[in-house]
């Protein structure tokens, strides 16, 4: 077992085979500097519960493909990522930190699909960014592909 | 009482420990650019274009050649973003998404500049998403070359070229 305690002093215990997953705490533990406990200062104990979750799950991927048990893999990655998006972001800071790649790889790409059909407005809002293109330079980036700007699929709602 | 010499020494570990937290920021906001390129490369080219419109940042990022190799890349590894030309009866040309499970959506056609009616056109060569399309306009039947980016459908006139026999 492998102790990681979270920037806010909670310890979690998990199987070495899990948290290998982590290339991070793969080298830590191959250097021999995993000995006690592991602390993790960008990661809060809400966000690396959600990664040990899926650590766990994610256990024995490969033998997954043996056991038909990919359906059931591929359903659980999408109830995982379905969760707020700010929470998602503080998973992906984890993934990336903790250089778990195919959690990574996972939680990406639903930002991506979050993120695909938003329009501007909501874009800033999501991510919390302040517009400082002046009113022209924002016209001219539209008339540059108008057709980029059109659509119904253009979705204007914050989630 | 403190010895005149400690003084210089304390500001420049008050100092240190500014530049510290000011070196953390940075890393902090580097991170998370590299993080955001990430997730804009795997978006389609019109929602890219659309986003440039949120800041001079994301501007900047999406327009910058370091992330059109990595969304280049991206795609060119991924079934969804593959792109089929559609040639058409009329002598028209357009670009499609390809989506493997659905009908054909977002059929686009060409800007070109709008110079006579087109009469012919030929494709010569597709490479890295680019097409070299040869045009032949209406009355005169001029001749140009146009090298088409049918996810932007942007496309510029490449200067008339002679080719020795």
């Amino acid at each position: 077992m492998v102790k990681l305690k979270s920037n806010d002093d909670k310890e979690f215990e998990v199987e070495e085979a899990a948290v290998i997953q982590s290339e991070m705490i793969k080298n830590m533990i191959e250097d021999g500097c995993a000995t006690s406990v592991i602390p993790l200062p960008n990661i809060d104990s809400k966000t690396l519960i959600k990664v040990i979750e899926y650590l766990n799950k994610h256990i024995n991927m490969g033998k997954a493909a043996e056991t038909g048990e990919e359906d059931d893999l591929k359903e659980f990655d999408e109830q995982f990522v379905n969760m707020g998006w700010e929470e998602l972001f503080d998973v992906i800071m984890a993934a990336n930190y903790l250089n778990i790649h195919e959690l990574m790889e996972l939680c990406c790409q639903s930002a991506a699909d979050r993120l695909k059909n938003k329009s501007v407005r909501a874009v800033r809002e999501m991510l919390k960014i302040t517009n400082d293109l002046t009113e022209e330079e924002e016209q001219e980036i539209i008339n540059d592909a108008p057709w980029a700007f059109e659509g119904p699929e253009i979705d204007d709602t914050v989630n | 009482m403190w010895n005149k010499n400690v003084l210089p020494y304390l500001q420049f570990l008050i100092a240190g420990k500014k530049v510290v937290k000011h070196l953390e920021k940075i890393k902090q906001m580097d991170l998370q650019e590299e993080i955001i390129m990430d997730i804009l490369s795997r978006l389609p080219v019109q929602s890219l274009l659309r986003f440039k419109c949120v800041s001079k940042f994301w501007m900047t990022l999406i327009s910058q050649p370091y992330f059109t190799t990595k969304h280049f890349n991206h795609a060119k590894h991924n079934q969804s973003f593959e792109k089929m030309l559609l040639l058409n009866k009329e002598y028209s040309f357009h670009c499609s998404s390809l989506p493997p499970d659905q009908l054909f959506e977002d059929v686009r056609g060409i800007n070109r500049p709008r110079s006579g009616k087109l009469w012919c056109w030929n494709i010569h060569c597709c490479y890295d998403g680019l097409v070299l399309v040869g045009v032949h306009n209406y009355p005169d039947k001029d001749f140009m070359l146009l090298l088409w980016n049918p996810s932007t459908i942007e496309s510029v006139v490449l200067s008339n070229p002679k080719f020795s026999q």
